[in-house]
């Protein structure tokens, strides 16, 4: 079995800039698949990712999750931030018996690794750029 | 003698010929569903997991739909594709409209399938996963700038969740917090994340203004005070919440300033006030993503240059 692996933005910083949308005829395939989408997924499993996003960070699906943490840099590298994720291994607490007992539901699902956001604003990035080269 | 053809495709006017002609040649992908066979279904998922990209095309231009999954186990052809990193047949079904969050019975979608693949060749099994993370974020992002403009309902609902929380009772027990409906507020467990945050946060000099949203059980807070800091200002909405905080003498600490109230309304009187800092954590709870999105929004006016903002990110 091979090693699992994560999307390349949650293993280091790394430039993204595929997020454009390509064309407008992708667009226009998306919204058609959803008209036609329930028509045969209706008894499946199936559901939508907007569920999930409405209700948090998807920490339960690791893909899911990564799309939303993709989702949040996009939003505030918008907004000027320098967006990183430092990957911080989650001890054992949460894996303990007994520590979700009495409780509804578990909100962490058991993966080992937790993507820690540290987002600073640009300018100073650019400030200490002006500064070295001063 | 004019052909039966150009008759009735030339001299018919338009709006009696469109509906004839829609009557007579339906659109292919609904053809496509009407006759379709199993037999059809199962070569189009074996053409996915064998990358086989002509025939997926031959499938895909014949109108069989991008989004069919099996019956028994719910795989998609995507998911099919996924498993065997067939990048170029993963890339024809996202641009036919194959939709990258169906789930098997198991609840995998075909992100899981594509990260858990067992390729060797490693660079394709990650840019398979790739191509799906911007997609799906490509699609998020035109479905919430959709969602958002006729969210009014979406948004009362959740300031009705919100509220429920805010009016509700919430108890401390021994290492969490939780409210009314069993759920967990905030656990001990996080303790080892917060002090990370918390490092991150208050950096090594001392000498920052910090601002925590969302006290809880007071875990990063803690972490903050023990970092050091400049000033350190912490936003609570909860009524329980902030009995306790007093309890414990969070409000008369020195260099603590506590603002009760939700930070929908107190953030617009710092501002106003003129208050900038350093650093921010956002850890709310019974709140969603929008939610978050609208907090994003205040961080240009509160944060000074070179500012460190932070959230909790396992809710």
């Amino acid at each position: 079995m091979s090693e699992r692996v994560a999307p390349s933005f949650l293993r280091s910083v790394i430039t993204y800039d595929d997020v454009i949308l390509r064309s407008l005829s992708v667009y226009f395939v998306l919204c058609f698949s959803f008209l036609f989408y329930p028509l045969s997924t209706a008894d499946t499993t199936t559901t939508h990712i907007f569920l999930y996003i409405k209700s948090g960070l998807c920490p339960d699906n690791l893909f899911f999750h990564a799309v939303t943490c993709q989702l949040v840099k996009l939003e505030l590298e918008a907004l000027n931030f320098v967006v990183n994720f430092a990957t911080v291994e989650v001890e054992g607490g949460a894996a303990k018996e007994g520590t979700w007992e009495g409780l509804r539901r578990k909100y962490w699902h058991g993966r080992e690794e937790y993507y820690l956001p540290g987002e600073r604003t640009l300018s100073h990035l650019i400030f200490l750029v002006n500064q070295h080269l001063i | 003698m004019i052909p039966a053809f150009i008759i009735t495709t030339v001299l018919v006017p338009p709006p009696f010929f469109l509906p004839i002609y829609w009557l007579t040649f339906p659109h292919p992908t609904y053809r496509a569903m009407t006759t379709m066979t199993a037999g059809d279904h199962q070569a189009f998922l074996a053409a996915c997991g064998t990358g086989d990209l002509e025939k997926v095309k031959v499938f895909l231009a014949a109108g069989l739909p991008a989004y069919h999954q099996e019956e028994e186990g719910g795989t998609s052809l995507l998911m099919h594709a996924a498993k065997g990193a067939h990048l170029e047949v993963v890339q024809a079904l996202l641009e036919a409209g194959a939709p990258w969050m169906a789930l098997d019975r198991q609840g995998k979608c075909a992100g899981e399938y594509a990260m858990a693949s067992e390729v060797e060749d490693a660079e394709r099994k990650q840019s398979v996963i790739d191509t799906l993370v911007n997609h799906a974020v490509m699609a998020e992002m035109i479905l919430g700038t959709m969602q958002n403009q006729a969210a009014e309902a979406v948004r009362k609902e959740q300031q009705q969740e919100s509220a429920q929380y805010l009016g509700g009772n919430v108890r401390y027990e021994k290492d969490r917090l939780v409210d009314e409906t069993e759920e967990g507020v905030m656990m001990e467990w996080e303790a080892p994340l917060m002090e990370a945050h918390a490092s991150l946060l208050c950096g090594e000099a001392k000498n920052r203004d910090v601002m925590n949203v969302g006290f809880g059980m007071g875990i990063i807070d803690e972490a903050i005070q023990r970092h050091g800091c400049r000033s350190h200002t912490i936003l609570e909405a909860h009524p329980t919440v902030l009995e306790k905080m007093e309890a414990e003498g969070w409000t008369q600490k020195a260099g603590v300033t506590v603002e009760r109230g939700r930070w929908q309304e107190t953030l617009p009187r710092l501002v106003a006030a003129g208050k900038k800092y350093d650093a921010l954590f956002f850890d709310t709870y019974a709140e969603h993503y929008r939610d978050m999105q609208a907090f994003h929004e205040w961080l240009p006016k509160l944060l000074r240059l070179g500012g460190m903002y932070s959230f909790f990110n396992g809710k």
